[in-house]
């Protein structure tokens, strides 16, 4: 079954998108990641021109995350204080990824770029929670008691704020600049952020890992709508068939991802977020590394 | 009054014996008369490709080559070098005004048909394309093979066609061929041009044209995306919040 999508201007199979948007929306739903991460790839893969996939993916980001929050907040397992603090990072901070985009681009090798820095950050994230998760697994099996979190100088820090949801007291600062950071990276890589957030909520601010998955979809909300928003005005790159498409499978999955989410154990869940992200970072290396079919690409000349 | 509309008649009388006299003379020469199935190509939901009939006529013998010619665009191409093991885009090129779409036909290999040189007067084959770079300052042999992966490019996608033999003789003075249109062709005007060869030389040309669009709701998602972006993204963010939203008070009901 073949549908014309209007502004990617080319013919898809609807099966096709619509069961890759349930398993990315099952993966964002579980982890509390937009998804992104596997779904841009995963379109351009098929044949949509890399502009529109990601911006028209940013779009149905909007639409799992909301679906996703709306699950978490029921089960109390948003906590907006800390959402609002690192959306104001975040917000600052994609201002500033999306000028240094620009400035990337002129300079030539974007593509190579956004490669690099997924490879490096997934890299680096896949094998840090992997690592900790496997050693939490095997210290609970050994009846080995784990501290709650780490007191070291981050606590130290000022302007402190009480968290009631996470059972934090810690300093307004670490959420903002997390957020600051997460925000450029996304903006740069085309992605919601969660990949990245989620890791810093749980390593770097020390929230629990219950709460930690609905507060970051609750940012990533705001931040792909913008990005939507931006991309559809100046590049009218977003392609709301196939948004359509991959939001109809995505809020579904999305809806079991959350439900599962509850009954699988923390660390786990964590091994087998760790495990999915290397294989994503291990399929790019490869496409880096590999021989292309022809070293040769064409695209349209930028008018203007 | 009446004096001016026995004149204006009888300009028309004029005017129209000068158009039948052309056509007259045209089919008494005899020569080559085509037609498409269709004159508009329309993109719908469920476009996957269109395939359009030319047919014509011919009244002496000869040689049929189809052509056709896509909407121009400047394209810039890239090369992919090894650095440190990682392959890179080290060098492009621009070239301008570069058909999107180029389909050749003919009713015999072109080889056996027309000679080299006629060839690439008249750009009849993708290597006889006029493709300009940008840059006339780069190296010929340089420009070659960006200009061969341009085209090798575009041959992977069937958007630039080379099909000999396809054009069919029905009885010796009816032919026809199929002119395909792969789902990613570009909207715009196709000029189709039909040339008769005799002895390696043109004995006749034809020029006709195809329209390809996007009609119904494809046209309209399109002109709102490309006229007013900013309400167009709102909206798209609006419908994914519904969604969602949505989505969840199925969820809780069941």
């Amino acid at each position: 079954m073949q549908i014309y999508l209007p502004i990617a201007e080319m013919s898809v199979n609807i099966l096709v998108i619509l069961g890759m948007g349930g398993v990315v929306g099952l993966v964002s739903g579980l982890f509390g990641v937009g998804g992104g991460f596997l779904m841009t790839p995963l379109l351009i893969f098929i044949g949509i021109p890399p502009a529109v996939a990601v911006a028209t993916e940013a779009n149905q980001i909007v639409a799992a995350s909301v679906s996703g929050v709306l699950a978490h907040w029921r089960r109390g397992n948003v906590d907006f204080r800390m959402g609002v603090m690192l959306l104001i990072g975040g917000i600052v901070g994609s201002a500033f990824g999306v000028w240094l985009f620009t400035l990337l681009r002129e300079l030539g090798q974007i593509d190579l770029v956004i490669r690099l820095s997924f490879v490096v950050f997934l890299g680096t994230i896949g094998l840090l929670m992997l690592w900790e998760s496997t050693r939490t697994i095997l210290r609970r099996r050994q009846h080995i008691p784990t501290k709650h979190h780490h007191h070291n100088w981050l606590h130290g820090l000022p302007f402190k704020m009480r968290f009631r949801k996470s059972r934090l007291y810690i300093s307004a600062l670490l959420p903002l600049t997390v957020g600051l950071i997460v925000g450029v990276l996304s903006a740069i890589m085309g992605v919601g952020g969660g990949f990245i957030m989620v890791p810093a909520m749980i390593y770097v601010l020390g929230m629990p890992t219950s709460i930690v998955v609905g507060t970051s979809l609750f940012q990533i909300i705001f931040v792909t709508a913008n990005v939507t928003v931006l991309q559809a005005a100046t590049n009218y790159t977003v392609d709301i068939v196939l948004a359509l498409l991959l939001l109809i499978g995505g809020v579904v999955g999305a809806q079991i991802g959350a439900r599962f989410s509850n009954r699988l154990p923390g660390e786990q869940l964590r091994g087998l977020l760790a495990l999915m992200v290397i294989a994503v970072c291990i399929k790019l290396v490869f496409d880096l590394i590999a021989v292309p079919v022809d070293p040769y690409n064409i695209a349209e000349a930028l008018s203007l | 009054m009446p004096h001016l509309t026995r004149f204006s008649c009888s300009m028309f009388f004029c005017l129209g014996i000068t158009l039948a006299g052309g056509t007259s003379r045209a089919v008494a020469q005899g020569d080559l008369v085509v037609d498409l199935s269709e004159k508009v190509v329309a993109i719908t939901t469920g476009f996957v490709g269109s395939s359009l009939l030319l047919f014509g006529s011919v009244e002496a013998p000869g040689e049929i080559v189809v052509v056709v010619n896509g909407p121009r665009t400047d394209v810039v191409v890239r090369r992919k070098e090894r650095v440190a093991g990682i392959w890179m885009n080290r060098s492009q090129m621009e070239f301008s005004r570069v058909p999107a779409f180029y389909a050749i036909a003919s009713s015999q290999p072109l080889e056996s048909i027309v000679p080299a040189e006629q060839r690439e007067r008249l750009q009849l084959g993708a290597n006889y394309l006029h493709l300009p770079a940008t840059d006339p300052t780069t190296p010929l042999d340089e420009i070659q093979k960006f200009r061969d992966a341009l085209i090798r490019g575009r041959q992977r996608q069937e958007l630039y066609q080379a099909t000999p033999a396809t054009v069919t003789f029905v009885g010796g003075k009816l032919f026809r061929t199929d002119i395909w249109f792969p789902s990613t062709v570009a909207v715009g005007t196709y000029r189709v041009d039909v040339y008769q060869f005799r002895a390696g030389s043109v004995a006749n040309v034809r020029h006709t044209n195809v329209s390809i669009r996007k009609t119904g709701a494809e046209a309209e998602i399109y002109e709102f995306a490309h006229s007013r972006g900013l309400a167009y993204g709102i909206l798209a963010v609006l419908i994914a919040v519904m969604a969602g939203w949505l989505a969840n008070l199925m969820f809780r009901r069941t």
